[in-house]
């Protein structure tokens, strides 16, 4: 009885904090916009940063990514129009915002030209359902028509087209899982606070996972890069003596590979593990 | 009607009965009391009985009772004594006739009695007086007053107003139970804060401690209502309830010391008008704003670049009813975006009566050039004027600066790329000034992890599983005709049970057992097979030795009935019947 009661009143704990924790995100957006109104546009990203924890909106992250913008920290900019199409993708601002900004950071816009827009991450879900829907729908129909009433031109016909959608919908539902594998790979290239302006514009991606590594190559901020796996599904990751932890990168096309600290790199989806 | 009831113990000494009666004293007045009072001689036992009804006269329900024990001259005597209070209505003479009273299952008379009442004399009027004066006292001794500017009020007008508690500095208050309460519908109030507190404030002939609220009163109600209050305190009574003056709160020299007691106040009933406003010149824009205002408005910068915010700051000052006030509306245009406004209010912040309040809005310039902060139109009913104004506010010229050349990105060759190149730069990097809706993550959850997804397959594969599961079972005709007749012989052979009619019993029987062997064992003609054969046949499918020999028993009763007719008794009809109920249980499994 009383094990029920303290359950009851966890749970009741748990559902009214649910529209506080909103609340305080509204606050810490509104106090955030004014800030900004203010020009303490560090102040804002403060506050715009602090409300992430609690919650995502596009327009928070929409709202960030402008005013990194005008802090010209692009790479930052970029993480999070990505970010703010994620929660809202058919934004044609954010999509414009985006474009303008790798632009203006002089970055080719690789890894979106590549897939058509119908296979991306965000319709996974549309193509799961739908293959599901045609796949069990076709069986239960054949079991409900099969053997009497269906003559066997009509039954053939039936089959050809079922077989013929089910593989369609296949290969694009494993298109769009791709997408979606790529998206939990993918990181966006940052500048870290500790970086010289205009001597650390670009990023070393780094032979050997150390400071005094020589770089195989460099990366913009806002870049797009890949995390490589081990064998676990896990990122392939390095420490170092100081704490540090190095992360193997690669571009999609491959061309560019090296290690990076992880503050030099942001990734889309959640935390690194 | 007057009856009672008492149970006491037995009289210990019993003598000849006489009851006597009479009013002590006989001859009052008006507002005097007296007892009227029988006394039963001879005997202590509960008297019972009901004592008549008088008009003009009130006696108590409840009568004292006195027994007494003693020897006059030697000779022991005893009585019981009844004692009711009587209190006359009127003056005149009044005769409580004779009447029968009840004592250990006898009658016994009472005789008549008469009480004459006098009109009342000086010494009563003196103390009907001072009754009076003490009532008065009482009701002056603590009491609530409310003091309002308006002597009527429009329908959503909230006006000042005070309500003070008078309490007379000789009352012993320990502290306010209850602070006052409204009551009557017709009106708000707001909340009561922090009373002013005065001592020393002369009223009549008294010296008062004055406890002062500050309220906002709003009329909700349209029509005539009636407004009071009510409040309670505790104050230090002297303990006896016997006090020569009869009011436990004054005249006592031990004020202070005893028991508390609650002590309610109530205020005058105030009648009050509650008028609906005026239809006639109310503006458009007119919100329920009722009072006395005057609109400002200023903008902290005149000069931005495109995209940057302006805050625009609307002050409303006056009195009236703020807390009831909504925001005003800032005018949609081309040129601005708004978002909703920050609230503050200066003043009174429990009775938001007289003060200002801004509400300040976060402007977004949509595109560069000399623009202008259009203006803003404040709508207000004035109650002592009782006609609608306007405030207008006058316009801001505001410059948005283009702020840095944005080029469009590259066009390409997709369709997408060419819709996003016809996008104005000037809806780039716009601030939004409202978060929208939340979300915990910006990931997307993979189907394969979703529960969702399984649900969904879960019931795909559910609905196919039944439908085939449905199909199959209705495909096997012959085994459902088999059933159905071995149903048939089932109903048979219990008919023949009934009947005791051995031979057809026993040809059901075996029909019934080569039926389910051959079901059994999937034979096709099972009633072919002689007995030996079908022994042979569950021999072959691994039939337990037992239900093979059962079966054989049985069957070869059957024979002997068929070939030999030998008489079955009904005894050992019914002992086959349920054997072969369960052998064919058995062969089932």
């Amino acid at each position: 009885m009383n094990k029920s009661r303290l359950l009851k009143f966890l749970i009741g704990i748990a559902l009214s904090s649910i529209p506080l924790l909103g609340n305080e995100a509204d606050r810490l957006f509104y106090e955030a916009v004014r800030a900004e109104a203010n020009g303490e546009l560090r102040n804002a990203v403060d506050l715009y940063l602090e409300a992430s924890t609690l919650g995502h909106s596009a327009n928070l992250h929409g709202n960030l990514a402008n005013l990194y913008f005008k802090l010209e920290k692009y790479g930052h900019s970029v993480l999070h129009y990505r970010k703010a199409l994620l929660l809202r993708p058919d934004d044609r601002e954010f999509a414009t915002n985006l474009s303008f900004t790798q632009e203006i950071a002089g970055i080719q816009n690789l890894g979106e030209s590549l897939t058509d827009p119908a296979f991306s991450a965000s319709n996974t879900w549309a193509w799961v359902l739908v293959l599901s829907i045609i796949f069990w729908g076709g069986l239960t129909l054949f079991a409900i028509l099969l053997p009497h009433r269906l003559s066997k031109t009509s039954a053939w016909a039936f089959l050809t087209l079922w077989i013929g959608l089910l593989s369609f919908l296949s290969w694009a539902t494993h298109q769009s899982s791709e997408q979606s594998y790529l998206l939990n790979r993918e990181v966006i290239v940052i500048q870290p606070e500790t970086a010289r302006p205009n001597i650390d514009a670009q990023v070393p991606l780094r032979r050997f996972a150390g400071d005094g590594s020589s770089a195989n190559t460099k990366v913009k901020p806002g870049e797009s890069l890949f995390l490589d796996l081990d064998d676990q599904g896990a990122p392939k990751s390095h420490p170092n003596t100081e704490g540090m932890v190095w992360y193997l990168l690669r571009s999609l096309d491959g061309k560019k590979k090296g290690w990076l600290k992880a503050d030099e790199f942001s990734p889309i989806l959640g935390q690194l593990d | 009607m007057v009856s009672w009831l008492l149970f006491w113990p037995i009289a210990f000494l019993s003598a000849n009965i006489r009851i006597e009666s009479n009013f002590e004293p006989a001859s009052i007045t008006l507002s005097s009391r007296t007892n009227y009072k029988i006394v039963i001689h001879g005997t202590q036992s509960t008297p019972q009985g009901t004592v008549p009804q008088v008009s003009g006269l009130i006696l108590s329900n409840n009568p004292r009772t006195f027994r007494s024990a003693s020897f006059i001259n030697g000779v022991p005597s005893i009585k019981t004594e009844l004692s009711f209070d009587v209190r006359p209505q009127r003056e005149g003479a009044f005769t409580i006739p004779a009447w029968q009273v009840s004592v250990d299952g006898k009658n016994y008379p009472v005789p008549s009695s008469t009480l004459r009442v006098l009109p009342p004399n000086q010494a009563d009027i003196a103390r009907q007086k001072a009754q009076q004066e003490q009532e008065k006292d009482l009701q002056e001794a603590a009491f609530l007053e409310l003091t309002t500017e308006r002597p009527f009020l429009f329908k959503g007008e909230t006006t000042a107003a005070k309500l003070s508690l008078y309490l007379w500095e000789r009352l012993p208050v320990t502290k306010i139970d209850q602070l006052p309460q409204k009551q009557g519908d017709g009106f708000s109030i707001s909340e009561l804060d922090q009373p002013e507190e005065k001592r020393n404030v002369s009223r009549g002939n008294k010296i008062y401690s004055v406890f002062t609220w500050k309220i906002g009163l709003t009329g909700a109600l349209s029509g005539k209502h009636t407004l009071s209050f009510a409040s309670t305190i505790r104050v230090r009574v002297k303990g006896s309830k016997n006090s020569p003056f009869g009011n436990p709160f004054f005249s006592d020299p031990f004020f202070g010391f005893g028991r508390e007691q609650a002590l309610e106040i109530q205020s005058n009933a105030y009648d009050f008008n509650v008028r609906d406003l005026p239809t006639q010149g109310r503006p458009v824009d007119f919100q329920g704003a009722i009072g006395s205002f005057s609109a400002t408005s200023s903008i902290d910068l005149d000069r931005v670049s495109l995209g940057d915010p302006v805050r625009l700051k609307f002050v409303i000052q006056g009195r009236g009813n703020f807390s009831a006030m909504p925001a005003p509306t800032f005018p949609e245009s081309d040129l601005f975006r708004s978002g909703p406004p920050a609230f503050s209010f200066e003043g009174n912040q429990i009775t938001k009566y007289r003060g200002s309040q801004s509400f300040e809005y976060v402007l977004t310039p949509l595109t560069a050039g000399l623009l202008e902060v259009p203006t803003m139109r404040f709508s207000y009913f004035d109650p002592i004027k009782e006609k609608y104004f306007s405030s207008t506010t006058s316009p801001h010229p505001l410059r948005v600066d283009p702020g840095e050349k944005w080029a469009q990105p590259k066009s390409e060759a997709s369709t997408e790329k060419t819709e996003l190149a016809r996008i104005s730069t000037r809806d780039l990097f716009q601030t939004e000034s409202d978060p929208g809706n939340w979300a915990p993550s910006p990931s997307i959850e993979h189907p394969f992890r979703s529960g969702l997804f399984w649900s969904l397959q879960a019931a795909g594969g559910l609905t196919f599983g039944l439908i085939l599961f449905l199909k199959a079972r209705k495909k096997d005709p012959r085994r459902d005709a088999l059933l159905r007749k071995e149903k048939v012989l089932h109903g048979k052979l219990s008919n023949s049970l009934k009947l005791k009619d051995g031979s057809s019993f026993y040809q059901n029987l075996k029909k019934i057992l080569r039926l389910r062997i051959g079901m059994a064992c999937r034979h096709d003609h099972p009633a072919a097979l002689s007995t030996h054969e079908l022994i042979a046949l569950l021999h072959k499918n691994n039939f337990p030795a037992e239900v093979c020999s059962e079966t054989e028993n049985l069957l070869e009763q059957c024979d002997d009935q068929e070939y030999a007719a030998s008489s079955g008794s009904a005894q050992s009809l019914q002992v086959h019947y349920q054997q072969s109920t369960a052998l064919l249980k058995k062969m089932k499994k």
